[in-house]
């Protein structure tokens, strides 16, 4: 196995609300491989962001409150620094890319004071002509033609893709060890997706960067990652290498993930979906809280299902012993 | 566009410049006549006021008892009191102190309330329901009694009166401001430089502020009428300046005593004074449409 980067255990985020405590991360662990690209999948509202957030500490506290886990990064648990600790390493070590990237720029600044803003807040000694230069360099990077014009420009005469490029290029500009991609093509229409989803992979090449790629888009977690965590209600439900999880699911929930995936081969058949819907995270079922809506639930679901490791890297949460055909 | 001599070629080079949400307003704000014509009109009523000491012969304290009230002429344009001052260097005067209360207490009410708002909005949580709450027990008070109180306490000082007016128009500004920063903390941009480890301090400084500065600009020129006509009320009062200093409620107030016989005297003050207040509004106006078309229409 590779040498890790950032190790996630038993991490847990619940929101203290007036309906009660919302338990938006419940238990989950993950390793980052150095260099390697992990992608989170799950429906809305599963706890993908919310996990990444805590990590990062970017949570309004209260309502949101670490309940527990550790977070190591080189060494030290994330979980137990302070903020102003935890504030130099977002964006120095840990950069992210957010959803949408019509919303994530400021309106009223130039794209070249945001670039040079993500290297000055880290570095005073910084002189503005090398983080200027540097802004530009950097936009050049993630391909962004007449870098020169573009720099002085503000946001809104950026079309979505390249709005997305520049954000990108705003995480780069620290260098950071690993980039934590928040549904980065979600907003994005399909050609642009591709364009932004090669940018990311060659970054990630050249430089090295362990990469974190939260989406519900299956077809972009085959093409980009290397180990895949599947969540569902803030729980982790499989994980394992990309090939097992898309060649050998073993939680019914990943299976029917993996069937509701349209296909151009089978055009005659109707789209299959999950019946049902989400539950609310704050009345979870007891059990496992996908069973409701599992075809394959059995009167034992409601007890809390056991951890099956398949395989090294290969782990299912859940009753069922053989991997459904 | 604009001009005829708009070329293609000038119009792709004026795109790839960067320009800014502001410099858009300000071309809106161009094409608004009453808007422009307000803002002259400020501008030079501002001027005249700077300049009154050059602009007439008569000193404002200047009595000419043997002169007495006269009718506007062509030696006294704005004609005298009833005490021979000049009219039009008392108006000219007058408008020093009321412009300048305008201005400066409204400064003051913008920096209270902007740092009082923004600190509350995005602190959140307890620290903004507590701040909030002591701002609606200070909007229960009746201000006017409390701008009357300070006076009486701490004596009839111009300086006084400008701060007294300005802590009590920071109160809707801190709202306004609250609000606004209550919802832009929830953007992406904010999170996203949050999560590039930008500092608090800059995250309100550089990326909130801003984007609060229209509402504010817009409430202020909205603000400044109010201001006038709350020093013109007090002064009216005789809680004001002092006399031999002159303000358009002083001259309002000295007016109204002899309206049935030199009704020139309460004339020219309420009209430069109404004059002012409309332009401030159309201005106020011209600016909310400029930096927030969206609102255009109501």
């Amino acid at each position: 196995m590779t040498e890790s980067i950032l190790e996630v255990k038993g991490l847990k985020t619940y929101f203290h609300t007036r309906a009660g405590v919302v338990k938006a991360v419940d238990g989950i662990d993950f390793t980052l491989g150095k260099g390697k690209t992990l992608g989170i999948v799950g429906e809305s509202g599963s706890g993908k962001s919310v996990s990444m957030m805590s990590i990062l500490g970017l949570l309004p506290q209260p309502p949101a409150k670490i309940e527990g886990g550790t977070v190591f990064f080189e060494g030290q648990d994330l979980l137990t620094l302070n903020r102003e600790q935890l504030r130099t390493l977002r964006g120095r070590k840990i950069g992210m890319i957010f959803q949408d990237p019509m919303t994530s720029l400021n309106p009223y600044l130039k794209v070249s004071t945001q670039l040079m803003e993500a290297l000055t807040e880290h570095d005073r000694s910084t002189s503005k002509k090398s983080a200027y230069e540097r802004a530009l360099w950097t936009l050049e990077q993630v391909g962004i033609p007449d870098p020169k014009q573009r720099i002085e420009q503000y946001p809104h005469q950026f079309s979505g893709g390249m709005r997305q490029r520049v954000m990108i290029a705003m995480t780069l500009m620290m260098a950071p060890e690993i980039i934590i991609a928040d549904e980065p093509t979600t907003a994005l229409d399909v050609t642009i997706q591709a364009q932004i989803l090669d940018i990311l992979r060659n970054l990630q090449v050249k430089r090295g960067l362990s990469m974190i790629l939260i989406t519900h888009d299956l077809g972009v977690v085959a093409g980009m990652s290397d180990d895949v965590l599947v969540m569902y209600a803030g729980r982790p439900v499989e994980q394992g290498t990309v090939e097992e999880i898309f060649y050998r699911p073993h939680h019914p929930y990943t299976s029917a993930l993996l069937r509701s995936i349209p296909s151009v081969l089978r055009e005659d058949q109707e789209l299959y979906s999950i019946r049902g819907l989400p539950p609310d995270p704050a009345r979870l079922p007891p059990g496992c809280p996908f069973a409701p809506r599992c075809e394959r639930a059995m009167p034992i679901c409601t007890q809390a299902p056991p951890i099956r490791r398949l395989s090294l890297t290969h782990t299912s949460v859940c009753h069922l012993e053989v991997s459904p055909p | 566009m604009t001009s005829p001599t708009h070329f293609p070629r000038d119009e792709v080079a004026s795109i790839e410049m960067g320009r800014s949400l502001w410099q858009d307003a300000v071309q809106r704000i161009r094409g608004n006549k009453v808007a422009m014509m307000s803002l002259c009109y400020l501008v030079l009523q501002g001027s005249l006021a700077l300049l009154a000491p050059y602009l007439t012969r008569f000193g404002y304290e200047t009595t000419d008892l043997m002169l007495g009230a006269t009718a506007p002429d062509w030696v006294h344009w704005f004609g005298t009191d009833d005490l021979g001052r000049d009219m039009l260097t008392r108006v000219l005067y007058g408008s020093r102190v009321s412009l300048m209360v305008g201005l400066l207490a409204t400064f003051v009410s913008v920096v209270i309330g902007v740092t009082y708002g923004a600190v509350s909005g995005y602190a959140g949580g307890r620290v903004d329901a507590l701040m909030m709450r002591g701002l609606e027990i200070l909007y229960a008070m009746p201000f006017t009694f409390f701008v009357i109180i300070l006076m009486v306490l701490f004596g009839r000082n111009i300086y006084l009166m400008f701060i007294a007016l300005g802590a009590v128009q920071w109160l809707t500004m801190a709202r306004i401001v609250r609000g606004q920063v209550v919802s832009l903390k929830t953007m992406e941009y904010v999170s996203a430089a949050r999560a590039m480890g930008v500092r608090n301090r800059a995250i309100i400084f550089r990326h909130i502020l801003p984007n609060v500065l229209s509402p504010v600009i817009i409430y202020s020129t909205l603000t400044i009428p109010g201001v006038i006509l709350e020093e013109a009320f007090l002064s009216f009062l005789g809680l004001g300046v002092q006399e031999p200093m002159s303000s358009w409620g002083t001259l309002i107030a000295d007016g109204v005593t002899a309206l049935e016989t030199f009704p020139w005297m309460i004339l020219y003050p309420c009209i430069t004074l109404m004059l002012t207040l409309v332009a401030l509004n159309f201005l106020g106006d011209g600016l909310r449409e400029a930096l927030d078309p969206k609102s255009n229409g109501d």
